[in-house]
C-alpha cells in the first residue's frame, strides 16, 4: 500500500486523471511531488503517515494553497497559515495532494451548491456525492486518496460517506482542534476524517486530535487512543436501536440497515430498542442555530480584507453590499434567515427556542445512551439521489439531514460505515456517548467487520 | 443642582502584554509600524480561532471590581456583537457579559465592568486599516446615572484613572474614553459618544446639561438620541436617533467557553486598595492625599517609597520621591519599574540624604547618573561621607567672596539675595559636596571677616 512517497503521489495523480467527478478545487501537483521527494530523502523517522497522500476540504487552511470554501467570493483567497489539523498531518509525514470541492461555505447536503460545480458520485456519476464534504468523499471513493480531511457540521462527512460507500467519523466537540476550519456554525462543527476503512479513520484521528492552545474548546482534551482502542477485542457490544432514527427512511435503505443489525447481533452484539424523543424538533433547531452562527461567520466577508472587493468609490456599506452580492442563493438564504432569527424582535421565538431545544435533545441522547454503548440506525434516509433532483426545494434538501444533525446538536460522536447493499451504497450510522469517541469508533470497526460492504 | 442625571460608560485599555485572544503584542502605541503586531486571529483570517481569553485582562476587571467593592459574576461569557465597519476584523466584536457588578467609587454606583476587544484603526482619508490595536483588551466600566454635575463627572474619571494607574492596569498613555448619558428633569436621555479625557467629559456634560435645560424651558419635546462632542467648539451635536441604532444580534461566541471568574479571583492575591493606601501614605507623610497620589500612580514607585520611608523616615522619602525621583522619571518618560535605579538604590540615597552624608545637590547628580548609566549604589558609596567641612569649607567661602566683588558689593548695598549667588559659587567650587546650611554660614562668616 505504501510504495513510497513519490510513487504514492504518482498513483494518486494518475487515478485523479482530469478529475471526472469534480472532486477537487485545487490540485497541488508540484508541491506534492516536492514534498514527496523530501520525505523520501528523509525516510519515515517514526512518522505514522509518512508518505501517505491526503486530500483536504477546501474550508480548511493549508498554507500557500487556495481556500475557496466552494465560493466565488473566496476564489482568490490563499490561506496564509496552516490549520492545526493540517499542521499535525504534515508533522505526521502526510502529503496534501489538494483541496476538495464542497458546498459553498458548507451550506448544503448534496455537494451541488459549490460555485465550482457539483461533485459527482464515483459510484454513479449521474448522482450526487453527498455534502457538504462532497469532494472529500469522492476523493476517497474514487481511489485518488485513502485519507481525506473533511468537516462535519450536521452530517457533512457522514452524508458523502453514506452516498459514496466510504467511512467517516464526526468527533465530539473539542477532540479535534478547529483552528483553521472556516466557520459555518462553530458550536456544531469539527474537522472530521473520511477514509476507506475505519482503521484509517483511527490513523487520521490519532494524528489530528488532542488539545490545541489555538482552540480553547479543546482545553483538557485527552490524548487520542483510537488505533490502540481498535486493537483491543470488543466484546458484549450493547446497541440501542431508536425507532425515531428509522422514521421516513426509504425501504432500500431500511432493508440493508436492518440486515446489518441482524449480522451484528449474530456476531455477539446485544441490540435493544431505545427511546429517543424530541428528534422531531432536531432539524428545525439545527437549522435555526446553523443560520444564526452562519450569518455571524459570514460577516467578515465584506470585500475589505476577505471576499471579492466591492467598488472603492462608494461608501463602505454600499461597497460591502456589492461585494456580498456574489454569494450563491443558499448562502444568501442562510444569512438572511440567520439575521432574522437573532434580531431583537425575533430571537426569543427562534434562536432562544433553538438553544433550549438543543439542551432537550442532548438530554434525550444522554438518556438513550445510558444503558447502551452506541445507538445505531441509517446515516441517510435515502440513497444518493440524482444531480439536480432536489435543488429546487430547500426543505426537501434539508430533510436529507434529518438523521445526522441531532448528533451535532447533542454533541456526541457519530460515524458512518458502508453496509452490504445491492447497487448504490448505504451507510450505517453509529452514535456514541459524548467524549467516548474511541469506543464509538471501535463499534464502527465491529460493524465494518461483521456487516461491512465488500469494498 | 439641575436635576441632571449622568451615567458614564468608560473605556480603558488594559496594560496587558498580549492581546485578548492571541499572543500578539498589545502595546499598539509602541508598534514600529502599521500592522506589525498581527496574526491570523486578530486580523480575522477565515478559520482562525480566538485563543482562550488573556487571563490578565479578566483579572484586571476583577481587581478593579475589588476597589469598587463589586460582586463577581459566576456566569460570565463572551458574546459576539455584530456590526459592519472596516476596522472590525470579523465584523463582530467579542465582548464579555459583566465580570463584576455593583459597588461604588466617589459615591457613584457601578453597574458593571466587562472586557472587550478593540477593533483596528481605520483611516477615513486613506481607507487604510491598521490592525495593531485589533484585539487589544479594553475594560468597559459602566456607572449608574448617579453623577449629578459636570465637575463630579470629571472627578469620577480622574479618580478612576488614578485607581487604574495605581493598580498598574491602565495603558494610561492611550487615555480613557467615556460615553456620557445625560438627562435633566423633564427631558430625555442623550448619549454623548467617545469623549476622550476627564476635562472634555466635564465640558461635554456641562454643554449637554445646559442645552437640555434650555430645550426643556422652551417646552421642546425631547427624543432619545446619540450625540457627538466637538473639542474645538465645546459643543455637542446630534449623530442619530436612538431608534435607528443597529441591532447587534448578540449571542454567545461558540468559539469560547464560559469565563471562570471565581477561579481567577481565587488565584488573584488580595491587595490593599489604592484608595486605602493613598489615605495611609498621606497620613504617614503628613501631606494631603492629593499630594501623595502621584507617587501611587505606579505600584513599583509606591512600594519603593514605602521601603525608603521605612529606612529614612516619611518626610525625607516623600520629598525625594515627589520632587526628584518623579521629575527625573517623567523627564525620561520611563516608569520606575523600568528604571536602572532600584528600590534599594532609592532607599539608600534617601537614607544618605537624611543622615546628611550627601547633600541634595549630590543626591540629584547621583540620581541622574544612576538613571542614565546605572551603578547608583557604588557611586553613592564613593560619595557618602565626602561632605566637605572645616578649613576646606571656610576656604571655599573665602574664595567666593574674594572672587566676586560685585556680588559682595550688592550684599553690602542690602540686596540679601546676592548671598545666594555667593553660596552657589562656593558650592560649585565644592562640587556640591557641602551641606547647604554650613556653606551659607561659612559664606556669611567670610563676608564678616572681609568687611
Amino acid at each position: 500500500m505504501s510504495a513510497g512517497p513519490v510513487a504514492n503521489v504518482e498513483r494518486a495523480l494518475s487515478r485523479l486523471g482530469d478529475d471526472p467527478f469534480n472532486a477537487f478545487t485545487h490540485v497541488a501537483r508540484e508541491a506534492a511531488f516536492e514534498r514527496a521527494r523530501r520525505l523520501e530523502a528523509e525516510g519515515p523517522q517514526d512518522r505514522p503517515l509518512w508518505g501517505r497522500v491526503v486530500s483536504v476540504k477546501d474550508n480548511i487552511a493549508a498554507r500557500g494553497m487556495p481556500m475557496t470554501c466552494g465560493s466565488r467570493h473566496l476564489a482568490e483567497y490563499v490561506a496564509p497559515y496552516d490549520a492545526t489539523v493540517v499542521a499535525r498531518l504534515l508533522d505526521a509525514g502526510a502529503i496534501v495532494i489538494g483541496k476538495t470541492n464542497m458546498d459553498e461555505f458548507a451550506a448544503g447536503s448534496s455537494g451541488e451548491n459549490s460555485a465550482f460545480g457539483p461533485t459527482l458520485n464515483p459510484r454513479d456519476p449521474t448522482r450526487v456525492a453527498g455534502g457538504s464534504s462532497s469532494g472529500a468523499g469522492a476523493s476517497v471513493a474514487s481511489g485518488v486518496v485513502e485519507l481525506a480531511l473533511g468537516s462535519d457540521t450536521g452530517g457533512s462527512v457522514r452524508a458523502p460517506a453514506s452516498f459514496c460507500g466510504v467511512a467517516a467519523f464526526r468527533p465530539s466537540h473539542g477532540r479535534v482542534p478547529r483552528h483553521g476550519l472556516a466557520d459555518l456554525a462553530m458550536s456544531l462543527e469539527s474537522p472530521a476524517p473520511i477514509a476507506r476503512t475505519v482503521r484509517d479513520l483511527a490513523v487520521l484521528l490519532d494524528a489530528t486530535a488532542g488539545a490545541d492552545p489555538r482552540d480553547p474548546r479543546t482545553a483538557g482534551a485527552p490524548r487520542p487512543r483510537f488505533a490502540e482502542t481498535l486493537a483491543k477485542p470488543l466484546e458484549g457490544l450493547r446497541i440501542g436501536v431508536p425507532s425515531a432514527l428509522f422514521e421516513g427512511v426509504a425501504p432500500d435503505v431500511r432493508g440493508p440497515v436492518e440486515r446489518a443489525l441482524a449480522k451484528l447481533e449474530a456476531a455477539g452484539a446485544r441490540a435493544t430498542p431505545v427511546d429517543l424523543p424530541g428528534l422531531a424538533h432536531a432539524l428545525s433547531a439545527y437549522y435555526v442555530l446553523n443560520y444564526a452562527e452562519f450569518a455571524s461567520a459570514m460577516q467578515r466577508l465584506d470585500g475589505i480584507r476577505y471576499g471579492r472587493p466591492g467598488p472603492v468609490d462608494v461608501p463602505y456599506e454600499a461597497s460591502a453590499a456589492a461585494s456580498r452580492a456574489s454569494f450563491g442563493p443558499e448562502v444568501k438564504r442562510r444569512i438572511l434567515l440567520g439575521t432574522f432569527v437573532t434580531s431583537r424582535e425575533e430571537r426569543g421565538r427562534w434562536y432562544d427556542s433553538a438553544v433550549a431545544a438543543r439542551g432537550v435533545i442532548a438530554e434525550a441522547f444522554a438518556r438513550a445512551l445510558a444503558d447502551v454503548d452506541v445507538l445505531v440506525g441509517p446515516t441517510m434516509p435515502v440513497r444518493a439521489f440524482r444531480v439536480g433532483e432536489r435543488v429546487t426545494d430547500p426543505r426537501e434538501m434539508y430533510a436529507a439531514d434529518a438523521l445526522t444533525v441531532s448528533a451535532n446538536l447533542a454533541d456526541v460522536p457519530a460515524g458512518s460505515v458502508p453496509v452490504e447493499a445491492d447497487g448504490l451504497p448505504v451507510g450505517l450510522q453509529v452514535i456514541g456517548r459524548r467524549g467516548e469517541d474511541e469506543r464509538a469508533l471501535a463499534a464502527m470497526a465491529f460493524a465494518e467487520r461483521h456487516a461491512g460492504a465488500r469494498a | 443642582m439641575t436635576g441632571a442625571r449622568i451615567g458614564l460608560e468608560v473605556h480603558a485599555y488594559v496594560a496587558t502584554r498580549a492581546k485578548l485572544f492571541c499572543p500578539c503584542d498589545a502595546d499598539f502605541l509602541r508598534a514600529p509600524r502599521a500592522n506589525a503586531n498581527v496574526c491570523p486571529t486578530c486580523v480575522g483570517e477565515p478559520g482562525a480561532k480566538p485563543m482562550a481569553p488573556n487571563r490578565a485582562a479578566i483579572e484586571a476587571a476583577i481587581a478593579l471590581g475589588r476597589v469598587f467593592g463589586s460582586r463577581e459574576r459566576p456566569d460570565a461569557t463572551f458574546l459576539r456583537k455584530h456590526y459592519f465597519y472596516p476596522d472590525l476584523a470579523s465584523n463582530y466584536q467579542r465582548t464579555s457579559t459583566p465580570i463584576v457588578e455593583g459597588g461604588s467609587l466617589l459615591g457613584v454606583r457601578l453597574r458593571e465592568i466587562h472586557v472587550e476587544e478593540d477593533p483596528g484603526a481605520y483611516d477615513l482619508a486613506t481607507g487604510l486599516v491598521d490592525y495593531n490595536r485589533s484585539g487589544a483588551p479594553l475594560l468597559e466600566i459602566v456607572t449608574e446615572p448617579d453623577v449629578a454635575s459636570p465637575a463630579q463627572a470629571r472627578a469620577f474619571l480622574e479618580e478612576l484613572r488614578f485607581v487604574l494607574s495605581a493598580l498598574d492596569l491602565g495603558r494610561t498613555a492611550a487615555g480613557v474614553k467615556a460615553d456620557c448619558n445625560v438627562s435633566v428633569a423633564g427631558g430625555e436621555r442623550a448619549e454623548v459618544k467617545n469623549v476622550n479625557s476627564p476635562r472634555n467629559v466635564e465640558r461635554a456634560v456641562a454643554y449637554e446639561v445646559e442645552r437640555q435645560l434650555e430645550a426643556v424651558a422652551r417646552g421642546e419635546k425631547q427624543a432619545r438620541e446619540t450625540r457627538q462632542f466637538d473639542e474645538a467648539t465645546g459643543r455637542t451635536s446630534r449623530l442619530r436617533a436612538k431608534e435607528s441604532e443597529a441591532d447587534y444580534r448578540y449571542f454567545a461566541d461558540p468559539d469560547l467557553g464560559p469565563i471562570d471568574v471565581a477561579a481567577l479571583s481565587r488565584a488573584l492575591a488580595p491587595a490593599e486598595s489604592p484608595l486605602a493606601r493613598r489615605a495611609r501614605l498621606a497620613e504617614a507623610a503628613g501631606v494631603p492625599e492629593v499630594e501623595v497620589a502621584p507617587i501611587l500612580e505606579e505600584r513599583a514607585l509606591a512600594d519603593a517609597f514605602e521601603g525608603a520611608a521605612a529606612r529614612a523616615g516619611w518626610r525625607p522619602a516623600y520629598d525625594f520621591f515627589i520632587r526628584d525621583l518623579r521629575a527625573e522619571l517623567g523627564f525620561r518618560g520611563i516608569p520606575f519599574a523600568a528604571a536602572r535605579v532600584t528600590a534599594e538604590d532609592a532607599a539608600a540615597l534617601v537614607e544618605a540624604l537624611a543622615a546628611r552624608r550627601v547633600t541634595p545637590q549630590v543626591a540629584t547628580r547621583l540620581l541622574r547618573e544612576g538613571l542614565d548609566r546605572g551603578g547608583l549604589a557604588a557611586a553613592l558609596a564613593a560619595e557618602a561621607g565626602a561632605i566637605v567641612v572645616g578649613d576646606a569649607l571656610a576656604e571655599a567661602a573665602r574664595a567666593a567672596v574674594r572672587d566676586n566683588p560685585k556680588a559682595v558689593a550688592d550684599v553690602r548695598a542690602g540686596r540679601a539675595a546676592a548671598v545666594n549667588f555667593l553660596v552657589g559659587q562656593a558650592m560649585r567650587a565644592l562640587k556640591g559636596r557641602g551641606d547647604p546650611g554650613a556653606v551659607r554660614a561659612a559664606v556669611e562668616r567670610a563676608l564678616e571677616d572681609a568687611s
